[in-house]
């Protein structure tokens, strides 16, 4: 698997990479919003609670756009390559862009998987 | 109104890539746009620019892909600013706007505006960020090359083409106008050299559903504006053009309300084309076109020129080359006084330009009316 470059996070995001190391989907819910958010922020973005509770998230997902690039690519991407926004299932309004399994025939609105690859990547992949 | 006037333009001459630094680019424009204003150096008393350099992997240096004031006063001898402002990220026209406000407050009365670009060669625009750590946003978009090859917008494009039946055949239509427009516009990059339909489909892909010829031209060019108080104005040799309204991308609408002036007293609009479908978006946001029509308006013509609306009447980016905007001010600011040439649109007195993408943007009404 090609490796990309190494998320530098921050407080706030690394609950979410320790989660994908171990092959966990989860997002920081604000409780009294009953909402989850990502990329995972500072602070609720509806009351701007600073206290967010990380729960483990169903990993479904709907594609809503890609592309094949074909040209360039960060270090450890080459390309061709397709890059894709789904949105979750259990929260309407999150997307999340991530790399999309090249065996996936893209169709707008079709359902995923959300996984992570061997570098704690999230990757979508067809939902079998 | 903002009783603020464009009273000075200066472009500097636009090459793929040069041996030439971004500060003699920059010196060409400005020195050109404060002798066009009738003035001297030493007349200008304040100063803005928005410097960002726009690759991905943009090394940030002043002097080589990006252009500080401090720099810029020292490269031109400026003596006697009162005030200045380096606005960064901002476009073109949020910079007009500064100076239109730094001019109202009374804190200077000529103002030079700088933009500036370069495609340094050791590091082109095309190249996606080299960075093996993903700091900030980039955390959750690098690692999957969101911002590769313009992948943000093709995305988008991707959706936009699938739920409005518009194909690339259509995305075709506004690169050809482009080409078109850009063969009467002595700067463009594109200038004489038509794209046949067959060329275009036969171009290598970028990031679908964009091929390279959807995509600008990362360039090296300046171009610089010289403003003073609408009172003044009138001393100026050209005809002055009126900063009349302005907009964020957030109230987009605040344009016609601001500037007291309707959709149907625009002539022609310069918008942002950094890739191919961006300016659909803004024509069914403004109002010219309803949702996911925006496409039409350049398949049925009405954008060409003698359309309904006349866009990017110097070629846009695609045809003249990616000065982020500063081509788009450039034009109106020509348009409006009547110096377009082969190009100009017959009784032009207001010009809406936005520049910036669909989340991210800032929009001026120039006008050659004072009221």
């Amino acid at each position: 698997m090609d490796r990309g470059p190494t998320p530098a996070a921050t407080a706030d995001g690394i609950p979410f990479w320790r989660g994908a190391a171990e092959g966990r989907f989860r997002l920081p819910y604000c409780i009294a919003c009953a909402a989850a958010f990502y990329p995972p922020p500072p602070r609720c973005p509806i009351c701007l609670a600073d206290a967010l509770e990380w729960r483990d998230v169903a990993a479904e997902a709907t594609l809503v756009e890609w592309s094949r690039v074909h040209r360039g690519g960060p270090p450890g991407l080459p390309s061709p390559f397709t890059v894709a926004r789904a949105s979750v299932d259990a929260m309407p309004g999150v997307t999340m862009i991530a790399a999309l399994d090249p065996a996936v025939a893209p169709i707008h609105g079709m359902e995923l998987k959300i996984g992570f690859d061997s570098g704690g990547f999230p990757r979508l992949t067809a939902r079998t | 109104m903002t009783g603020a006037a464009i009273i000075g333009l200066g472009s500097s001459p636009i090459e793929r890539g040069s041996d030439r630094g971004i500060d003699a680019f920059a010196l060409d424009a400005a020195v050109a746009a404060i002798a066009d204003a009738g003035l001297s150096r030493d007349d200008i008393d304040g100063y803005v620019g928005a410097p960002s350099a726009t690759a991905g992997d943009a090394i940030h240096v002043d002097g080589a892909d990006e252009l500080s004031q401090r720099l810029m006063a020292e490269r031109l001898g400026l003596r006697r600013l009162t005030w200045s402002a380096d606005l960064y990220w901002d476009f073109v026209p949020g910079m007009i706007v500064a100076a239109s406000h730094a001019l109202a407050s009374g804190a200077c009365t000529h103002v030079l505006a700088v933009r500036a670009l370069h495609d340094l060669r050791a590091f082109p625009a095309a190249t996606p960020s080299r960075r093996t750590h993903a700091y900030g946003e980039e955390q959750f978009e690098l690692p999957f090359g969101y911002r590769t090859g313009g992948a943000r917008f093709a995305m988008r494009a991707g959706r936009y083409l699938a739920r409005s039946g518009a194909t690339r055949r259509d995305l075709y239509d506004v690169v050809a106008l482009a080409r078109d427009n850009a063969s009467r516009n002595p700067l463009a990059v594109w200038r004489d050299k038509p794209l046949s339909l067959d060329d275009y489909l036969a171009a290598p892909m970028i990031a679908e559903p964009f091929c390279l010829y959807d995509c600008d031209m990362p360039v090296c060019g300046a171009v610089a504006f010289v403003l003073t108080r609408g009172d003044r104005a009138l001393e100026a040799p050209h005809r002055p053009v009126h900063v009349a309204g302005w907009a964020g991308w957030q109230q987009p609408d605040a344009i016609f309300e601001r500037s007291r002036r309707a959709r149907a007293d625009v002539q022609v609009a310069q918008l942002y084309d950094g890739f191919s479908t961006m300016m659909f978006e803004w024509l069914e946001r403004l109002g010219w076109c309803a949702p996911d029509r925006g496409w039409r308006f350049f398949s049925e013509g009405h954008a060409a020129p003698g359309g309904t609306l006349p866009i990017n009447t110097f070629g846009g980016s695609l045809g003249e080359g990616r000065l982020h905007g500063a081509g788009h001010v450039r034009e109106a600011v020509l348009q409006l006084r009547g110096q377009a040439g082969a190009r100009q649109v017959a009784r032009a007195e207001n010009c809406l330009v936005q520049v910036g993408p669909h989340d991210f943007a800032s929009l001026l009404m120039l006008s050659n009316r004072s009221d």
